[in-house]
């Protein structure tokens, strides 16, 4: 099969490009040379079948960042049979050098110059026939966003196609060491082909940066944006995840529970309590994942994320972060799980890897339905939102610390010079496919890893046989009874101990393992909450379930995302660890002040 | 040699008092003509393929506050960047308006 790779500069409508012409057959896939998965589709170019890969978009193949040293290890390990670049035709002044260099390489190319409707409203001209003749390569004018410009793009594609040669990566290799200047080619082809009015007539752009990057109004209204924002995710989210809730619970007292009936009781209960509750816990991440990147999509392409970056810099640049890293925080507040997933916008590994680190700590919606219910249960009217209050403020001041921590161990090689591309308004197909891709790729890398968990956890409270659920018999009892001596001096008894074991499943499902282990609900199950802790254990308590792992599809995910044991486990064990000095400091000082 | 010597240290002196204007010296709205980027290779590379070359005109459109990063435009192309990225910014001393 005929290889095609996708390059262009970032900011380019490359991703758009890729997405529409893959569709949804588009997968993640490893590639000798390269430690990243990438993304690759393949489709029919004139009656045969071809892979095209997206490569991340680059400025420079000479370059020193972890994307630009991977499209060059790509290049150098993979043979291709044809490059397609896609720059931005509005910003040719600068991004042909890529052009210039691919076709130094030798690489056989066809040149893709997108946003032509962009160029068009600008009052870009650019002569196509001329560029073709001085580059000695095809180029043809698209606009991904829109689809224009697609059938001659394709016919020049296959034409190249059917008569260009494979490359030798060996070959590419050599050239590569060979850095050469390529300014003076650069201005004579711009000089004959492109002109470009000196300013863009994009009145919107500088007219909105006004308003959204105003010294006082652009912080509030950022804010003010961030919250919409989840909020809308879990206003909608959350009749959605009730409803498939519904009916993954129909399906199991309706088809499931009948069809396994006759199964022995471990059996039926591995079956359904394990794998069918793991199946479920996966389910219910989806149209959260769904609905957060159709808005981050928007975010993103609009071209505010890049502006919000730009007003949190100030602040998180200290903390050895930027200002993106900020915005995955304060989404983490939703859900850990997608705004991990969406530190891939950043492109430098250590950057996003210090982002995942202090990511979790952010009190997502799952530990607030747990806080909600032990603040109501233990404390005054008065005092509840104070002790809310105060939650959200150790979360925030523990993702701080732990960046301030672990900013040497990460430090970020990337410089920050980022770009504000105009306003632009995203089309539905754009951020629908953005969205179908990220549910794939959470299915992909968590499925196995969370029901493999959730299985685990339901051994763990079910057996040895005979044992009562949850109960003190079971091996999670033992493992909480074992855990007495370091869990009794933070005010944490066996059956919270229990429950701290099944909140590593999902903070969702700690009220029931509550309910189970106590054999009550709702009110009853409070009073007799109330009536077993006094209110510093149960903060002591709310202390470690805000601060240690949130969930196994957190985790999961910080292993799909940083493909690496060694850091799962850094942000596994230094949660946990954080949380018992945290609680053993509270609980400590607190009974010594005589509470 | 000496005659030699005190050349290279007058023509330092000028050159020093001519004193280039940094980036991160600009107030916002104005602009000046770039005359030579002193950053370690990888940053120079990656600022050379965002637009930072010699001699194009560079515009300063707003900078943050608490010494936050800048806002500039190069030809079409807004960036944003750090001040200490600015600081290694050189501006012709006579182009700025």
């Amino acid at each position: 099969m005929k290889r095609v790779a996708l390059l262009g500069m970032p900011n380019t409508g490359k991703s758009t490009f890729f997405n529409r012409i893959t569709g949804a057959s588009a997968r993640v896939a490893n590639w000798p040379g390269t430690t990243v998965d990438l993304m690759v589709g393949k489709i029919l170019v004139g009656g045969s079948m071809v892979e095209v890969i997206d490569l991340p978009g680059v400025y420079d193949l000479h370059g020193f960042s972890d994307d630009e040293r991977l499209v060059r290890h790509f290049l150098e390990n993979n043979s291709i049979d044809l490059v397609l670049i896609i720059l931005n035709a509005t910003q040719l002044d600068r991004q042909l050098s890529l052009a210039l260099q691919i076709k130094q390489l030798g690489l056989p190319a066809v040149l893709l110059l997108n946003m032509s409707d962009e160029a068009a409203r600008y009052g870009v001209s650019i002569d196509i026939r001329k560029m073709t003749e001085l580059l000695t390569m095809p180029v043809a004018l698209i606009s991904a966003k829109y689809g224009a410009g697609y059938g001659e793009a394709w016919l020049t594609i296959s034409q190249s196609l059917s008569q260009s040669h494979t490359t030798q990566p060996e070959d590419v290799q050599t050239l590569l060491q060979l850095d050469n200047r390529l300014e003076a080619s650069m201005e004579t082809v711009l000089q004959q082909t492109v002109q470009i009015p000196s300013l863009l007539p994009d009145h919107l752009t500088p007219k909105l940066d006004s308003l959204i990057l105003h010294p006082w109004v652009g912080l509030p209204l950022f804010f003010t944006i961030m919250y919409l924002l989840f909020q809308s995710v879990f206003t909608l989210g959350a009749p959605l995840q009730a409803g498939l809730g519904t009916i993954l619970e129909n399906f199991r007292v309706l088809a499931l529970e009948p069809l396994f009936q006759g199964l022995p009781v471990p059996l039926y209960g591995f079956l359904l309590d394990g794998l069918y509750n793991g199946v479920g816990t996966v389910a219910s991440f989806v149209p959260l994942i769904i609905l957060f990147f159709l808005f981050m999509a928007f975010v993103e392409d609009t071209g505010y994320m890049s502006r919000a970056a730009y007003m949190m810099d100030t602040f998180m640049s200290r903390l050895g972060l930027d200002g993106r890293s900020f915005v995955m925080m304060l989404m983490g507040f939703g859900c850990n799980v997608p705004a991990l997933m969406g530190t891939r916008i950043m492109r430098s590994r250590p950057l996003r890897l210090l982002t995942m680190l202090v990511i979790p700590f952010s009190l997502c919606s799952a530990r607030l339905q747990v806080f909600v219910f032990f603040i109501a249960a233990l404390f005054s009217q008065q005092s509840a939102p104070l002790v809310l209050f105060s939650l959200y403020l150790i979360s925030f001041l523990i993702a701080f610390g732990t960046a301030l921590l672990f900013r040497g161990r990460f430090t970020n090689n990337e410089p920050f010079v980022i770009e504000l591309p105009p306003y632009r308004l995203p089309t539905w197909k754009q951020m629908g496919l953005r969205a179908w891709h990220e549910v794939h790729h959470f299915l992909h890398r968590a499925t196995k890893f969370i029901i493999g968990g959730v299985v685990l956890i339901w051994l763990l409270t079910h057996f040895p046989p005979g044992a009562q659920p949850a109960g003190v018999e079971t091996w999670a009892g033992v493992i909480g009874s074992a855990l007495s001596p370091v869990l009794t001096p933070i005010g944490i008894d066996l059956q919270l101990a229990i429950t701290l074991i099944f909140g590593f499943v999902a903070k969702e499902i700690v009220l029931g393992a509550l309910a189970v282990i106590y054999g009550m609900e709702g009110n009853a199950l409070s009073g007799l909450i109330a009536h077993q802790l006094d209110w510093v254990q149960a903060y002591s308590f709310m202390l470690f379930t805000l601060v240690y792992t949130p969930c196994l599809s957190t985790v999961a995910t910080l292993y799909g995302e940083s493909k690496s044991w060694g850091y799962t486990v850094l942000a596994v064990l230094w949660p946990l660890g954080l949380a018992w000095i945290l609680c053993f400091i509270f609980y400590q000082t607190v009974r010594a002040l005589g509470y | 040699l000496a005659k030699g010597f005190y050349y290279v240290i007058i023509r330092t002196i000028i050159i020093s008092d001519l004193g280039m204007v940094k980036l991160s010296a600009l107030k916002p709205g104005d602009s000046g003509v770039i005359a030579a980027v002193h950053s370690p290779e990888h940053l120079f590379q990656r600022l050379t393929a965002m637009g930072f070359r010699m001699g194009k005109r560079i515009e300063l459109l707003r900078s943050a506050a608490f010494a936050g990063p800048l806002h500039v435009r190069i030809g079409t192309t807004e960036i944003a960047l750090r001040r200490h990225v600015a600081q290694q910014i050189d501006l012709h001393p006579s182009s700025t308006e």
